[in-house]
């Protein structure tokens, strides 16, 4: 049987003259828009951060019942390996006793090999806790919004960590919010050190959960398991802020396993190690 | 019910289509805040448009649909602009097409959807690919599969739409009396 739909022949609200002019306003927004964005020149990226700065409240209403939920799943994960978690730190406390008496013997070493040295330490690096209010992460970007700007000490370029480690960099800042591009990002590079050979080279994202090493400045390849943490190279991170570890090797590149499981992040915290300075 | 309270009534009901529009953009939004999810952006807002592009084209005003697209831009990280165009070119293009496929049984209306949605996304992959200068098969493949997600989900936008049409057509009805 053939159904038919009854359509409505409602005019539009308005007059066809204002709607064309509209629609040539609109169309003519959206072309300059993707002309800056191609280009480069800051404004589509001013845009964004305003318009995500007037976002930022309602993601956060709109995040908290989804962080309850997820807050929920967890605790349950939680519950069912209990034994096993508590068995494994009983294991990691003793280890790390061991290596606390270790920590307070090289304190004391270095302390006096400072001052011998008459070594001046750098000014401790500021930063800000934020909270995360918006995944932008799908197949095309790896970004999350933070509810924290300009306001609050934000800047361009910053690196972003938690206690694990490595998160990214901001990428675009407002006034009570920021974007952060995630180190698996395609557009993120970093410049990184492997810990053990000393092997220096870029991370770059793939958009998968394991970005991979490249433009190595040296032929030799990174162990296995080998710990990669930021290099001072790019002048923007301070050198030394895990990152992850060396999870595999196929076809010459290196994959790594970020420390921070990047798809459960909840705070952050933005540093400061002047990059104004850099950038500006 | 006195003239004031039906008039608010039939006014409230009338920004159905776009409060469900905005709705369905934010709820990318909160999919997208899921955390782990990764998934590509579904774009049942391209089914809301084209169901009232076709029906009841008056009833999505064209700021709406700018201020969706710009919403579902920031959501979906697409750079600013493609949704925003993508979204007032569709319902520009259904309007022009609105009295022959409305004539049309719904499978036909449906295959209908696909094929539009079929060309918006290969529009949409252009644009990006040439904003961002990044791989045509990495931008294909996600923005493909957010195109099907939307095609199979189109049945139930459209009994939605199709609910609050009718609600539209006995409100303002009543309201005329």
């Amino acid at each position: 049987m053939r159904k038919r739909y009854a359509v409505s022949e409602n005019t539009l609200s308005f007059g066809p003259l204002i709607q064309r002019g509209l629609f040539a306003a609109i169309a003519a927004f959206c072309l300059m828009m993707l002309f800056s964005e191609r280009s480069q020149n800051g404004l589509a990226e001013s845009v964004r951060a305003t318009l995500v700065d007037g976002l930022v409240p309602v993601l956060d209403v709109l995040s908290t019942p989804v962080a309850a939920w997820d807050s929920a799943m967890q605790s349950v994960t939680d519950m069912m390996s209990v034994y096993e978690e508590n068995q494994q730190l009983k294991a990691e406390n003793q280890k790390l006793l061991q290596w606390y008496s270790t920590a307070i013997k090289l304190q004391s070493e270095n302390d006096s090999l400072k001052d011998l040295a008459h070594y001046h330490p750098k000014q401790a690096n500021s930063y800000v806790t934020a909270k995360v209010v918006g995944d932008v992460g799908n197949s095309l970007s790896q970004r999350v919004l933070i509810n924290a700007g300009t306001e609050q000490g934000v800047q361009k370029h910053q690196a972003v960590m938690n206690e694990s480690g490595l998160i990214g960099r901001v990428m675009s800042v407002g006034k009570n919010s920021a974007e952060i591009l995630l180190m698996t990002d395609i557009n993120s590079r970093l410049p990184v050190v492997s810990e053990s050979t000393g092997l220096r080279s870029i991370l770059a994202g793939n958009h998968s959960e394991l970005p991979h090493l490249s433009f190595s400045a040296s032929r030799k390849s990174p162990k296995l398991g080998e710990v990669v943490t930021t290099a001072s190279d790019g002048e923007l991170f301070a050198a030394g802020i895990p990152v992850g570890k060396i999870f595999s090797q196929e076809d010459g590149k290196s994959y790594i396993r970020p420390f921070v499981d990047l798809s459960r992040i909840r705070y952050v915290q933005v540093v400061d190690f002047n990059t104004a300075a850099v950038t500006r | 019910m006195d003239a004031f309270s039906r008039r608010s009534s039939f006014g409230f009901s009338r920004m159905l289509p776009s409060l469900l529009l905005l709705g369905f953009v934010l709820m990318t939004g909160v999919v997208s805040v899921i955390p782990g999810s990764t998934m590509p952006p579904v774009l049942l807002a391209w089914a809301i448009i084209y169901y009232w592009a076709l029906f009841q084209p008056a009833q999505l005003p064209l700021f709406v649909l700018g201020l969706s697209g710009l919403l579902h831009d920031l959501l979906t990280g697409f750079p600013i602009g493609v949704s925003t165009f993508g979204f007032v070119l569709l319902h520009a293009g259904v309007m022009r097409l609105r009295k022959m496929i409305t004539a049309q049984h719904f499978t036909a209306i449906w295959a209908g959807f696909g094929v539009i949605a079929l060309l918006q996304g290969i529009l949409c992959v252009l644009i990006i690919t040439l904003v961002t200068q990044r791989h045509l098969s990495d931008v294909a493949l996600s923005l493909m599969y957010g195109v099907l997600l939307a095609w199979i989900a189109y049945p139930v936008v459209h009994i939605i739409s199709a609910f609050i049409g009718r609600y539209l057509y006995k409100s303002s009805s009543f309201s005329a009396r």
